[in-house]
């Protein structure tokens, strides 16, 4: 089939195409629901910017039709084979955003084999026809293959070798015109050029044998000898690299392993999501994430996770722009983001965005989804823990959708019912909402409203009850320039606050409360100025307002002292630039710096202490008394970002980055996992601010038809990282600074990652060699923790493991499952054991000399998807769970105690035994819709 | 309903079932440290220092440090020496020696090592008045998981007329008077012998420490008073309760530096085990090496002034759950019985009742523990 026909319609488009762009694949790309019912003349023009699709359209014009888009994961293949298949047209598409729709026949995807200007021998051809196969879905016309090499020039017309000049024509194969944007890279140099709107290209090039090696988006690559001695033109004929129609696999929008500068980078899609299965059928992000190399938490049912060796406060968490400084239910057990309204997460934790900054390990940032434009839906489930529901829908057709999410547990309910007192005086509540407007002003301005709701209501059999309360909503506002840059501004507000009332000795019985009040304002702007360089800039600027709270008695017949803890107030802003510039295809650098400017701002009274020696009410020489809103002190620090991509192929990268951060809040916190009523503080007058380093360092190849690999190794170091002293009291520790000491973090690491994110069977497995460790010695004042030696981090697991697999049987047949292992964590046992009055009492010495035992957990899920039907009212789905299949008691502590003048040893597990859960979701519609 | 009980069990496990299980980990490392135990008070019971080293935790032994020369000084009186009156047990055998309220003392120690060791300058507390003990029925779960139980739980309450901050340190002993199940009628071995006192193993007292650190301070609260302070818990599935019980309350009045030792102690053996427990720590005394700054002291030398308070409760009218001996034979049948299984002891009527085996605690109640004579204290 010659492809005389086939006429090229935008153009102008390709003009954008010069350098080889890979990004931004078009046919993987799903065409958002926006376009459903649109002419074919506006989606041509939408997908063409918003997705970077081409088409080639044999006949020139199509017959009038709408584009039908039923569901948010079509791509532009599926979308027009389902409106042009039935008037006889065939629709093919390469891998890269070219779309060819070809009337009546069906498309031979066999192309004529190219030829080249110059002979080439006949028996050379055959041979290479029979390397012909269908490699990667691709069917490969005419196999790499190395010619003779041409004579170009003559030696007589250049005897003094000086630079030649060679230049030439290069088409596609048959008569389909010039190749633009098609590149020439000299294998021997490592250089090359590209073609132009024509198609010319020209070299300056020292007379001597080159490998030339012709590529572009549509053709297949070709290598070719020349020996050039002079002047001289060739002109070189590429075939076309059409897909075989086999079968269509709908892929969602993802970062390239391979090609971007993004390091310590992972993605996941609600889809991921929805698949793993986890524990009470509770669908959870930071279980999953959980699962990732590199994240680890001290144990199962711990709130807050630990990135790479950190404490779980140098984490950050953004939902649609919003922090969320409790981001769990039940003290850990459950994560506070309803599953039906995440659309993906991203977890930073290498190379972390200048855009991003104030925590030194890692940003877990959430985007919900964004409501259809088009038609109401709703979706929902219930779990033996809660039930949810969502529904979107359009306000203004096209214009104006919202999305509103809710789950609540009913477990109050349920314990009120259980005969033992201990569970039946207890009460657990918990609930979130999300709710979010979208609205497309126009075609350059789009605007989102998010708000966010969590709490917490517990009660442990009438002595402790707690409530935690997370409040946020963000306004982002969103304007495109030229289709080229974008501004983002956003205004943020979060507020989290927890009350804990203590009844367990009627006269010491006492409340507590705590509160954060974040407002932020982000104005974000991303540029592409000039060919190869991508820069994004911005300010940024936070407002914290913390309340520490009150430690008051509960009621009359309480005698507690009531102790006031005092607000804090402190502005953190920032500016930033970052450059991702691709110097040549092979190397994309990326730079960035951002200049943090932190001040603590009154009213306050701090104290000065005498220097070099130990911060105590013994050695204050001096109280300062400031104003409202006035500085108390300031701290300035300059963060740094780098990164390098090294392109080694199209399918193997080298890249490394660095990293420096700032963080000006933390978390109070003596125990080994964090507490419930852990507060966060800021840093102050005389505690410092952390500042973390993180060199990293990575080996990624794509292989096989859908493997990913990574490997990457890393080393961070955290100054200034805040740990209590032994034995501080933290409900009555006023002056923080009294009852803590700064220390440094040390950590390194490497992890292996095999990922398959797409096909029937798919998942990843990885692995994690890390180590972290604190040492808190300040020989200025003479104060340490453990002796002044340096002691593991109480998370760190040397060896971790995960395997995480999905396997489709059917359309309606899912089965899944994980593996985890883990070396267990470091902990602290008894040194010996001493006599007082005749009891025996454990002598404790070093932190963290030895490890609990490791933990093992295998987790199944069959996924049973409703009928098929294709025109009904809903669509429901089954998961069957088990969590922990093998019942391990996995030990969560293991501890020793002194009871009844004997000592006891414990393994504690939090799940020790297998645990069965079926969960029903339900949406309205069909199963793909 | 099925659905409700999955859902049940479903959250049980996820709040209660945290399970714990005995599990003992290889432990390797030992450190040999000296432990200075030692109470010095205002009261007439002779002071006494106790000076071991730490044991592996392996094997929990009590090892005395012996051959210590030990003496004590203070801010008004002379010093005095003390004697090893059994290993590693040090007294002031001269009973007219006692603390006096408000004086400074400091313990000095020095091993056969030659180390010599030194308390930090302790100042006596003024001891302050018990104001009442009383008791209140209550159940409870006794430990997590376990049964309800019934009992009583005894309460504090105290004053303080001296200091505007108090701290507490409070030393139970509880007494209590308690039956076998049966009284002895005959002995069999072969024939029936008319036991000669059918009483004289039957009623017995049982004197021990209560195990728990009992301890407060007032430091944040806006009088030196201590309300309803609870005590220990007697349930009644022994047989404490069962006749009459007497509670001994030694309330020490400590300095911060004591109790902050003794709160360290407790909290951090109440806290293992929590979810949210803090790294263990070591708890420094008031001790120290003079010739090595470096080496760790274990234990506290504590300066208290003293008050005592002893109460007595007759059994109470609340349920009881002790379950009393059930006999091994049937009486119709013990001639068959061989001889290796005499004396055979007839606890109950004759003809009509029971028989035991041999010596056992339903008819001996001093196989429960108990002496079968009275304390001197105790008063009926």
């Amino acid at each position: 089939m010659k492809n005389r026909n086939l006429s090229i319609l935008i153009f102008l488009l390709l003009s954008q195409f010069i350098s080889v762009n890979i990004f931004g694949q078009a046919s993987q790309k799903f065409v958002p629901l926006t376009l459903n019912n649109v002419t074919w003349t506006e989606f041509k023009h939408e997908t063409a910017i918003s997705l970077n699709a081409r088409y080639y359209i044999q006949t020139g014009t199509l017959p009038y039709f709408r584009v039908k888009v039923k569901s948010d994961s079509l791509t532009v293949e599926d979308v027009l084979t389902e409106s042009l298949e039935k008037v006889g047209y065939k629709i093919v598409s390469d891998n890269n955003g070219s779309f060819f729709i070809t009337k009546g026949i069906s498309l031979k995807t066999q192309l004529p084999i190219g030829f080249f200007a110059m002979q080439t021998s006949v028996s050379e051809i055959s041979e290479t026809q029979k390397d012909q196969k269908v490699r990667d879905g691709k069917l490969v016309t005419s196999s790499v293959y190395v010619a003779k090499t041409i004579v170009i020039g003559d030696v007589k017309l250049n005897p003094q070798k000086r630079k030649c000049l060679l230049t030439g024509y290069v088409t596609g194969s048959g008569d389909a015109g010039p190749i633009i944007g098609g590149t020439i890279y000299i294998d021997e140099l490592e250089t090359g050029t590209a073609t132009d709107e024509n198609g010319y290209y020209q070299l300056k090039l020292l007379p001597g044998k080159y490998t030339l090696v012709f590529k572009s988006l549509e053709s297949i690559e070709r290598n070719v000898k020349i020996n050039l001695l002079s002047d001289g033109k060739l002109d070189m004929s590429l075939d076309q690299n059409l897909y075989v129609l086999q079968e269509v696999e709908i892929r969602s929008a993802q970062e390239h392993n391979v090609r971007s500068t993004q390091m310590g980078f992972n993605k996941l899609s609600a889809k991921t999501i929805n698949e793993i299965p986890v524990v009470l059928g509770e669908k959870d992000v930071i279980k999953i994430a959980l699962l990732l190399p590199g994240v680890t938490s001290v144990g199962e049912g711990a709130s807050g996770f630990n990135v790479r060796g950190s404490p779980a406060d140098q984490n950050m968490f953004f939902v649609e722009n919003t922090p969320v400084y409790n981001t769990s239910h039940l003290f850990g057990f459950f994560s506070a983001f309803n599953p039906d309204v995440i659309d993906n997460f991203t977890l930073y934790k290498g190379s972390i965005p200048a855009k991003f900054g104030g925590r030194l390990s890692s940003i877990f940032d959430i985007s919900t989804k964004t409501g259809s434009m088009d038609k109401f839906s709703a979706r929902g489930g219930i779990s033996p823990i809660t039930a949810r529901v969502m529904a979107e829908g359009p306000i203004v057709k096209k214009k104006i959708s919202y999305i509103a999410g809710i789950r609540s547990t009913y477990s109050d309910w349920v314990l009120r019912m259980v005969k033992d007192p201990e569970i039946r005086n207890s009460k657990a509540y918990f609930g979130d909402a999300v709710l979010g407007f979208d609205a497309n002003i126009n075609e350059s301005n789009k605007l989102k409203l998010f708000g966010y709701y969590s709490e917490d209501r517990i009660k442990l059999s009438n002595s402790t009850s707690y409530q935690f309360k997370n409040q946020g909503a963000s306004v982002n506002w969103s304007h495109g320039f030229r289709n080229k840059h974008d501004l983002n501004v956003s205004f943020v507000f979060s507020d989290y606050e927890f009350e804990e009332e203590n009844s367990e000795l009627t006269f010491a019985a006492y409340k507590q409360n705590y509160r954060l009040l974040h407002n932020q304002l982000n104005v974000d702007l991303n540029l592409q100025p000039f060919e190869n360089h991508t820069i994004n800039t911005g300010v940024s600027g936070v407002l914290y307002r913390l309340d520490r709270g009150w430690h008051k008695p509960l009621n009359d017949q309480s005698g507690v002292l009531p102790i006031d803890f005092g607000k804090e107030k402190a502005l953190e802003s920032a500016v930033y630039v970052s450059d991702s510039w691709k110097i040549s295809p092979l190397i994309t650098l990326l730079g960035g710096l951002r200049y943090n400017l932190y001040t603590y701002l009154g009213p306050q009274s701090v104290y000065t202490y005498m220097p070099n020696s130990p911060m105590s009410p013994t050695t204050i020489t001096d109280t300062l008394n400031f104003g409202n809103n006035q500085p108390i002190k300031t701290y300035g620090g300059l963060d740094y970002r780098f990164s390098v991509n090294f392109l080694l192929n199209p399918n193997m990268s080298i890249k490394a980055a660095y990293n420096r951060l700032h963080q000006y809040i933390f978390m109070l916190t003596n125990t080994i996992a964090l507490s419930p009523s852990d507060k966060w503080k800021l840093a102050d007058y005389n505690i410092k601010p952390m500042v973390g380093d993180q060199f990293s360092l990575g080996y990624y190849l794509n292989f096989g038809k859908d493997f990913e690999g990574s490997v990457e190794a890393y080393y961070k170091k955290a100054h200034n990282l805040v740990e209590y002293k032994d034995g501080a009291d933290l409900v009555t520790s006023k002056i923080v600074e009294w009852d803590v000491l700064q220390g440094d973090l040390d950590a390194y690491g490497i992890e292996f990652m095999i990922k398959k994110p797409f096909g029937r069977f798919n998942g990843w497995v990885n692995y994690s060699y890390a180590h972290s460790s604190v040492l808190v010695n300040n020989t200025t004042t003479g104060e340490n923790i453990n002796f002044g030696q340096r002691y593991p981090s109480n998370f760190e697991h040397p060896h971790t493991f995960n395997l995480v697999t999905n396997f489709k049987a059917s359309r309606r047949l899912i089965f899944s499952g994980n593996l985890i292992f883990s070396s267990g964590r470091p902990i602290t046992y008894p040194a010996a054991i001493y006599y007082l009055d005749g009891e025996k009492v454990l002598h404790y010495s070093k932190r963290n000399e030895y490890r609990i035992p490791n933990y093992f957990r295998i987790d199944l899920a069959v996924k049973l998807e409703g009928n098929l039907v294709s025109k009904k009212l809903a669509h429901g789905v089954f998961i069957f769970s088990v969590y922990n299949l093998t019942g391990r008691k996995n030990a969560y502590s293991v501890y020793f105690k002194s009871e009844n003048g004997i000592v006891n040893a414990y393994k504690m597990s939090i799940f020790g035994t297998q645990i069965f859960s079926i969960t029903y979701d339900f949406k309205l519609g069909n199963y793909d819709d | 309903m099925k659905t409700q009980n999955v859902i049940y069990i479903l959250v049980i496990i996820l709040i209660s079932n945290s399970c714990v299980d005995k599990f003992w980990p290889d432990v390797d490392k030992y450190e040999n440290v000296l432990v200075v135990d030692g109470l010095l008070s205002d009261s007439n019971d002779p002071t006494t220092v106790r000076l071991s080293y730490s044991s592996s935790i392996n094997s929990g032994d009590f090892i005395p440090a012996v051959g210590g020369e030990l003496y004590l000084s203070s801010s008004i009186q002379d010093d005095v020496f003390f004697d090893e009156t059994e290993p590693g047990i040090y007294m002031i055998t001269d009973t007219s020696f006692k603390g006096i309220p408000e004086a400074f003392y400091q313990l000095h120690i020095k091993m056969p090592s030659g180390n010599i060791y030194e308390s930090e300058m302790c100042s006596m507390p003024l001891s302050s008045p018990i104001d009442t003990i009383y008791n209140v029925y209550e159940s409870k779960q006794v430990y997590v998981g376990g049964m309800e139980e019934h009992g009583l739980q005894f309460y504090l309450n105290n004053h303080s007329d001296s200091y505007d901050t108090c701290y507490y340190l409070w030393k139970l002993s509880s007494t209590f008077k308690y039956q076998a199940s049966f009284r002895i009628h005959y002995t069999f071995e072969g024939e029936f012998i008319p036991y000669p006192n059918p009483d004289s193993l039957r009623t017995c007292w049982f004197s021990s420490k209560e195990n728990d650190i009992f301890i407060f301070s007032t430091q944040y609260f806006d009088e030196p008073i201590v309300k309803d302070l609870p005590l220990n818990f007697v349930s009644t599935s022994n047989k404490s309760l069962s006749i009459r019980y007497s509670l001994n309350v030694n309330q020490l009045s400590i300095s911060k530096d004591a109790y902050d030792f003794f709160n360290a102690l407790k909290q951090q053996n109440i806290d293992q085990g929590n979810m949210y427990s803090k790294q263990p720590i070591q708890i420094k005394g008031n001790v120290v090496s003079i010739n090595n700054k470096e080496e760790p002291v274990l234990g506290y030398f504590v300066v208290a002034g003293s008050t005592e308070k002893r109460i007595y409760v007759d059994r109470p009218k609340i349920p009881f759950t002790y379950v009393e001996c059930t006999p091994d034979y049937d009486l119709r049948f013990i001639r068959f019985e061989p001889p290796s299984a005499w004396p055979i002891y007839i606890v109950d009527i004759m003809f009509t009742g029971w028989a035991m085996g041999p010596t056992n605690n339903c008819f001996d109640c001093r196989l429960d523990g108990g002496s079968l004579t009275p304390p001197d204290y105790w008063i009926e």
